[in-house]
């Protein structure tokens, strides 16, 4: 695990291949629901406005723009209808990192798959010109993440992802109000996050869906927790807390172990889906373009 | 079972108490926990959890999940166990004391029995070694016809294996009376008291011992032998039907009376059960020269008799002569025999004499000539006088008796100033010195002759009419011969290493230069025979191993050839002993361990320009060791003993199989540990 890479030796091309970007200035980032953008952008919004698409007609009032007048309908009918179009406008997607020292961990490292992935989809937002935020978890607003949009944003975007580092050990509830307080826009909201808060993440959830916002939750799991390989008389200490479990691995303790794994991910699953979040847990060795271009389109995040 | 005798305590007090620490301290290692390894994990939240049910259950719910730790505990457990050397059907060893005596005759080189029966003995003494308690002392006897203590009483087991081991097999018979008295006086040496000031303390007192004769059985009875306080116990080595066909006897005869020929005679027996097809193969100088099928049946015993041309045989050389019997069975000791033919032994007779013509026509008989060099000499040889200046002649005989040249000289009707370096046969003169007294009487009548002495042997000398003589007087003390109403007439005596032989009358008499007959004697055939003996017997050739054959263990007188004082024999694995002249002028070799064909040199044969290449054989020729049948009682004391089956006295001990399961528990623990089973 020393051989990592630290956060500021990353290169670009570790967080986003150019194989990667190829495939991925394809897709969109899609939004189960509509939300009102801020600026035009290239998704539907709840207004009517400008687009080429066709949304409704209405009655013409008087001081309505003349130039949206449908007049083969006011031939036919002899009645001034005025043509109403969708106007297209542009998403906003979060995206938080857990960037806790839990996460640090693993090999793949789990927070660099984070990162990866994180990118990925940020890269997605861009090239359709949505509103990209990428965000590690922290209590106050000190870091404030750049918004991003368009192509070009993309060297800021990855500067600021290879900023991140681990360390940020503040409880997913505390991290995700923070968000919620200082982001009062509609849209898509990722958490990437190994959930593995001694308080618990559903408290964390509930803010996000407050704020009515489209959740999804990747988990990322390494192999190490996945299946640990511990031998004999061992005392497991927290990277994060520093608090400690001895235990004596046996086969009997590691059953029991893989059991508690499955039950935890099976509720985290359950809760995320009575409440409409889309739930995806992600082991280190997927790799990012396999989970992105299949895991995430299957869930519908993107297309 | 006794459980006393299930378990043999093989540890101190202490070194149980050490022992019995060691389970309590794995478990308190184990619970201490003090060798738990830090390993950093993402988080425990998912681990507490795990372990949140295992912490409630109780102590033995923890145990279960550590296997290692059981494992650990067996282990130990197995260990202590092994410490306690469980064993049964032990017939435990009584008393404190064992003497181990351990056959090493020839016979216990039969190999009807794993290797040899000496090494199933040596297997057998070691069981009972390790059975031994601490405390208990031990000796190791191994025996043959004579005794060796290889070890004298120890506590030491290891002494007494390494001891053991030394024991080698030797062509040798068996007498174990030697050894069992050995074992006897080294167990109870008789009460032997110390004084220290005026207190006197008893240094041994009697204490039992348990002997194991470790034997084939085939020797004598022991009787008579002061065994108090030895429990003797016998275990018979080897089994009772044995393939063994053997050679009893060997021997070569040249005999001049038919021209030279040699004879050959042996006796071959078989000892086994079943009937035998063989061929006996007589080599001459390792040359093959005659063979002779043989069937023998059961304990059949034959004799077989060879011949081998005079032409074939050089007398002025030594021939080496093999018997084999092409038979593979147990015991291939006794399935070769060997004998040699030696030159003749020329032993030199001076005769001394101012004529004689009676006496050098007895010593001119072909059986004298074919066996001794006889050189005469006139009287004025002698040195007349004390000091005097001395002729050529003279000088010649002073260096030759100096030297111990001749075995034998005849003083005839003359005496030199001292007696000779060799035996000498006066006739008719008195010896100088003041040892021998003489007195003159006339017509003495014989009244008895000595015919136990071998030189009046199968002689009669009645009526025997003699005119001057003397009796002779032996100061020093002499055996009479010829015994006269006047007194004896003839005496042998001791001198130093030699004998002399003076008779009282002489045989002619010179007057005027004519010579006259003093006693009718040699007109009877006891006169040549008389002469005839005295210088067979007075140069030795008597008592001389005549056909040069001996059996192992047996020592064997060997004459000088020339007069040498040291004598080299070589064995024939080349192993070379010296011997130094006894008295009698003979060697007394008693090496004869190995079995063959031993070959004697003259280291001063240099000197002399002569080598001397006579040989001699060595063979086993006994009916004991050749019979390997185990007795399976032997006598002692008149007193029989039955044969104790080795197991049953065997400890037959677990701990090995123990241990082996120890090992088998720390090679599952291993493949636990890596496998997390």
């Amino acid at each position: 695990m020393s051989s990592r890479p630290t956060s500021s030796s990353l290169l670009f091309s570790e967080l986003l291949s150019p194989a990667l970007m190829g495939k991925l200035e394809r897709m969109e980032l899609v939004s189960r629901k509509v939300f009102k953008g801020r600026m035009k952008g290239e998704k539907r919004s709840k207004r009517k406005g400008q687009s080429v698409e066709f949304a409704d007609f209405r009655n013409y009032v008087p001081g309505d723009d003349l130039r949206f007048i449908d007049w083969n309908l006011y031939a036919r009918l002899d009645k001034l209808f005025l043509k109403l179009f969708m106007e297209e406008e542009d998403l906003h997607f979060y995206c938080l990192l857990d960037a806790s020292d839990s996460m640090d961990f693993g090999e793949p490292n789990k927070l660099l798959y984070a990162k990866q992935l994180a990118a990925a989809l940020g890269y997605i937002g861009l090239c359709r010109s949505d509103r990209v935020k990428i965000e590690a978890l922290s209590s106050s607003a000190g870091s404030v993440a750049p918004t991003l949009r368009g192509r070009h944003s993309l060297p800021k975007m990855l500067g600021y992802l290879r900023s991140i580092e681990a360390g940020e050990n503040v409880s997913l509830l505390s991290g995700t109000k923070s968000f919620s307080l200082r982001n009062s826009g509609k849209g898509i909201v990722v958490l990437i996050s190994d959930l593995m808060d001694k308080e618990g993440y559903q408290n964390a959830l509930r803010y996000l869906m407050a704020q009515k916002m489209d959740v999804y939750v990747i988990q990322v799991l390494s192999s190490e927790e996945i299946d640990p390989d511990v031998k004999g008389d061992l005392k497991l200490v927290d990277v994060e807390d520093g608090g400690f479990a001895e235990i004596s691995a046996s086969q009997a303790l590691l059953k029991r172990y893989q059991k508690m794994l499955s039950t935890f991910i099976a509720e985290a699953k359950s809760f995320c889906g009575k409440r409409n979040i889309v739930y995806l847990m992600a082991n280190t060795e997927t790799p990012v373009d396999e989970l992105v271009t299949h895991y995430l389109a299957r869930r519908g995040l993107v297309r | 079972m006794d459980l006393g005798s299930f378990f043999t305590n093989s540890l101190t007090t202490g070194q149980w108490v050490l022992m019995g620490l060691i389970p309590p301290a794995i478990f308190a290692l184990y619970f201490l926990k003090m060798r738990r390894q830090s390993y950093l994990v993402p988080s425990t939240y998912l681990w507490h959890r795990a372990i949140e049910d295992l912490n409630v259950n109780s102590l033995w719910q923890r145990l279960r999940s550590s296997l290692l730790l059981f494992l650990q505990i067996l282990l130990v457990l197995l260990i202590i166990l092994a410490c306690l050397r469980p064993g049964w059907q032990g017939v435990e060893l009584t008393g404190e004391r064992f003497i181990f005596l351990v056959d090493n005759s020839a016979s216990m080189g039969a190999t009807d029995l794993d290797k040899n029966r000496l090494e199933v003995a040596k297997k057998k003494v070691t069981e009972l070694i390790d059975q031994m308690k601490p405390g208990d002392r031990g000796m190791v006897i191994s025996f043959s016809d004579l005794a060796h203590i290889d070890q004298t009483f120890t506590d030491s087991r290891g002494e007494l294996k390494r001891s053991l081991e030394t024991i080698e097999l030797t062509n040798r018979p068996t007498d174990i009376q030697e050894a069992v008295k050995m074992a006897a006086g080294l167990t109870n040496p008789g009460t032997v008291r110390e004084k220290e000031g005026r207190r006197e303390f008893e240094i041994t007192e009697a204490v039992p011992a348990t002997m194991y004769i470790m034997s084939d059985g085939n020797f004598p009875e022991i009787e008579e032998l002061a065994t108090n306080y030895l429990n003797e116990i016998y275990v018979p080595i080897g089994t009772t039907n044995v393939k063994n066909v053997g050679i009893l006897a060997f021997n070569a005869i040249q005999s001049f009376e038919k021209g030279g020929d040699v004879e050959l005679f042996s006796r071959v027996q078989n000892f086994a059960d079943e009937t035998v097809n063989t061929t006996a193969a007589l080599y001459l100088n390792d040359r093959l020269v005659d063979a002779s099928e043989l069937e023998l049946t059961s304990n059949e015993r034959t004799t077989l008799n060879f011949g081998i041309d005079a032409n074939q045989i050089d007398t002025e050389r030594t021939h080496h002569l093999k018997l084999v019997l092409d038979y593979p069975d147990n015991f291939m000791l006794d399935n070769t025999a060997y004998a040699v033919l030696n030159p003749p032994n020329f032993k030199r007779v001076l005769l001394v004499t101012p004529g004689n013509e009676p006496l050098t026509a007895a010593l001119g008989t072909e059986a004298i000539e074919k066996q001794y060099l006889l050189t005469v000499q006139k009287p004025s040889v002698l040195p007349t006088a004390e000091g005097a200046p001395l002729s050529a002649a003279q000088k010649e005989y002073v260096l030759s008796d100096e030297s111990g040249e001749y075995d034998l000289i005849i003083y005839d009707q003359c005496s030199p100033l001292t007696l000779p370096q060799a035996n000498t046969l006066f006739i008719g003169s008195r010896p100088p010195g003041e040892e021998w007294q003489f007195e003159h009487v006339v017509l003495p009548v014989i009244t008895d002759v000595t015919d136990s002495h071998p030189v009046m042997n199968l002689l009669t000398l009645d009526n025997l009419r003699i005119v001057d003589a003397n009796t002779v007087t032996a100061e020093m003390g002499g055996q009479v011969l010829i015994d006269s109403v006047h007194g004896p007439l003839a005496q042998i005596g001791p001198r130093e290493r030699f004998e002399d032989l003076v008779l009282g009358f002489s045989i002619t008499y010179q007057e005027d230069g004519r010579e006259l007959a003093n006693t009718d004697w040699p007109l009877r055939y006891s006169f040549p025979l008389f002469i005839q003996n005295s210088i067979e017997y007075l140069t030795g050739l008597q008592r001389e191993e005549l056909n040069f054959v001996t059996r192992t263990g047996q020592s064997l007188l060997l004459s000088p050839i020339l007069g040498e004082s040291h004598l080299i024999v070589e064995s024939p694995s080349g192993k070379k002993t010296e011997l130094s002249r006894l008295g009698q002028g003979f060697f007394l070799f008693s090496n004869t361990d190995e079995i063959g064909i031993y070959q004697r040199h003259n280291p001063e044969s240099n000197k002399n320009g002569w080598e001397s290449d006579q040989s001699f054989a060595v063979n086993l020729f006994y009916e004991n060791e050749s019979d390997l049948a185990v007795q399976n009682a032997i006598t002692l004391n008149h007193r029989d003993l039955k044969g104790k089956e080795a197991y049953q006295t065997t400890r037959r001990e677990l701990w090995k199989w123990i241990l082996l399961a120890g090992l088998a528990v720390l090679v599952l623990e291993w493949i636990l540990f890596n496998r997390r089973l």
